[in-house]
């Protein structure tokens, strides 16, 4: 178009998504949001960050009711959200899905949908053929229906998963995959990405594991060792080299005195499917119950609280130059360690062997 | 084109304004189409506005030229190129 109006995106347009991101963290604006709908699953994955919520709870979690995620998607819309990602739990087990997410589409957000693909009915396909989605997300651990159920403790899910990715696929709909590299499915995790790239679909690989929002390190026992998860990362020439370039362009974050660098409660919220509004789904130490008040009270109030608080003398990553790519999240080591002040070893080391592997590789030509 | 004429926004095509910055989203269509973003100059939002069914093009650009220092001539084909193109991609039409 002229240039009274500009198409803006795409990789010709980074000038512009890069002056207006700035812009936007100058400004405190909430662009990037996720909505956890329900922490039901009808899968009880062994490293799920939110498994307390699922399997034999006397008493469900609260959810907020349609009408309430309504008006909250009302509310963030007014505050400038313009990413909504629909994550869960498994999103697709409320009734009222179709209903959420397309209001959220009708009134302009782009959105994305997390989902374990084994609940991706006709209607749901209907839905995503008539409002395409930005992405849907899928989640697979194993290139193999053994390994995936094993994982997911439920037999039969990889069937239905791969069921759902097909009938999204067969109508053009976005589909990505991602995987979480764990002992359990180690070995296969090549076959994963064959099996993404021979769907010709995106993939992501997640190395960190965490503990449960609750609390609970046991899924850190799944983690594979640091070394491993780097040399399966950089096995991959293509995202070795993504690595690289992330690192030239990103190795100086100024260590500043705050201690969230990044944009949680700063142009990125979360809310749980209670209505309790975080900074980011991962850093839990502030919140805001969006049953109580709105959107902006929230955002402008406890949670911009997060962005004030400041380092302490010994912070050990306030100066630390792996900080851009060891993972490093305070929200994280909120998790691990009970401070977001106290880096998870774990981290750290990966931080440590992804640098060492970037400088050898750029020295070596 | 006839400034007589009265054009509406079609549904497979949100406007957003974002921290001062007038976006046009994709609703529906191709998904490659999602990703398809416009962004707005403060004229063409003018516009924008104002294609709602009830206002003829006529009455538009009189407003444009109440509210913008811009000549009626170059007001008049600005606002024509850009409903040509919003036209173009579909995402207006006309009402009887």
């Amino acid at each position: 178009m002229s240039s009274m109006c500009e198409q803006v995106t795409g990789l010709a347009d980074k000038q512009y998504w890069e002056g207006f991101s700035r812009d936007l963290q100058s400004r405190r604006v909430p662009f990037s949001g996720s909505l956890a709908l329900t922490h039901r699953c009808n899968l009880r994955c062994v490293h799920c960050y939110a498994k307390e919520y699922t399997p034999k709870r006397e008493i469900p979690e609260p959810e907020l009711s349609t009408e309430q995620w309504l008006a909250i998607i009302a509310d963030v819309k007014e505050a400038g959200c313009l990413y909504l990602l629909l994550t869960g739990g498994e999103p697709l087990l409320r009734e009222d899905f179709p209903e959420i997410y397309t209001f959220a589409k009708r009134s302009g957000f782009l959105v994305t949908v997390f989902s374990n693909g084994t609940l991706v009915s006709d209607r749901i396909v209907k839905l995503f053929n008539e409002l395409p989605p930005r992405l849907v997300e899928i989640s697979l651990y194993g290139a193999a229906a053994e390994t995936h159920d094993r994982i997911t403790g439920i037999p039969g899910s990889f069937t239905q998963a791969m069921q759902g990715i097909k009938k999204m696929l067969d109508q053009g709909i976005h589909v990505g995959l991602k995987s979480v590299l764990m002992t359990l499915n180690r070995d296969e995790f090549s076959a994963i990405e064959d099996l993404a790239h021979g769907l010709g679909v995106e993939f992501r690989l997640d190395a960190a594991i965490f503990p449960t929002l609750a609390g609970d390190p046991t899924p850190t026992d799944l983690r594979v060792s640091p070394q491993q998860a780097v040399a399966l990362e950089m096995a991959d020439p293509e995202r070795a080299r993504a690595w690289r370039d992330f690192y030239e362009r990103f190795k100086i974050i100024p260590s500043g005195n705050k201690v969230f660098a990044c944009n949680a409660g700063k142009t990125n919220f979360h809310v749980d499917p209670d209505g309790r509004l975080y900074p980011c789904l991962i850093a839990r130490s502030r919140n805001y119950s969006l049953v109580q008040g709105n959107f902006q009270e929230g955002w402008n109030g406890e949670i911009a609280l997060i962005r004030e608080e400041e380092v302490n003398d010994d912070y050990r990553c306030a100066d630390c130059d792996k900080k851009s790519i060891c993972g490093f999240c305070p929200g994280f080591f909120g998790l691990e360690n009970g401070q977001s002040q106290l880096p998870s070893d774990y981290i750290c080391a990966i931080g440590k062997l992804r640098h060492e592997y970037i400088t050898n590789e750029r020295c070596g030509g | 084109m006839n400034m007589a004429a009265k054009y509406k926004k079609k549904d497979n095509i949100a406007g957003r304004n974002i921290a001062g910055e007038s976006f046009l989203i994709p609703v529906c269509g191709q998904p490659a189409d999602m990703e398809n973003i416009f962004v707005l100059n403060p004229l063409a939002d003018f516009i924008w506005q104002r294609l709602d069914g009830q206002q003829t093009l006529a009455k538009i650009l009189e407003a444009i030229v109440s509210s913008f220092a811009v000549a009626g001539d170059q007001a008049r084909t600005d606002m024509t190129d850009f409903v040509g193109q919003l036209l173009e991609n579909g995402l207006i039409e006309e009402v009887a």
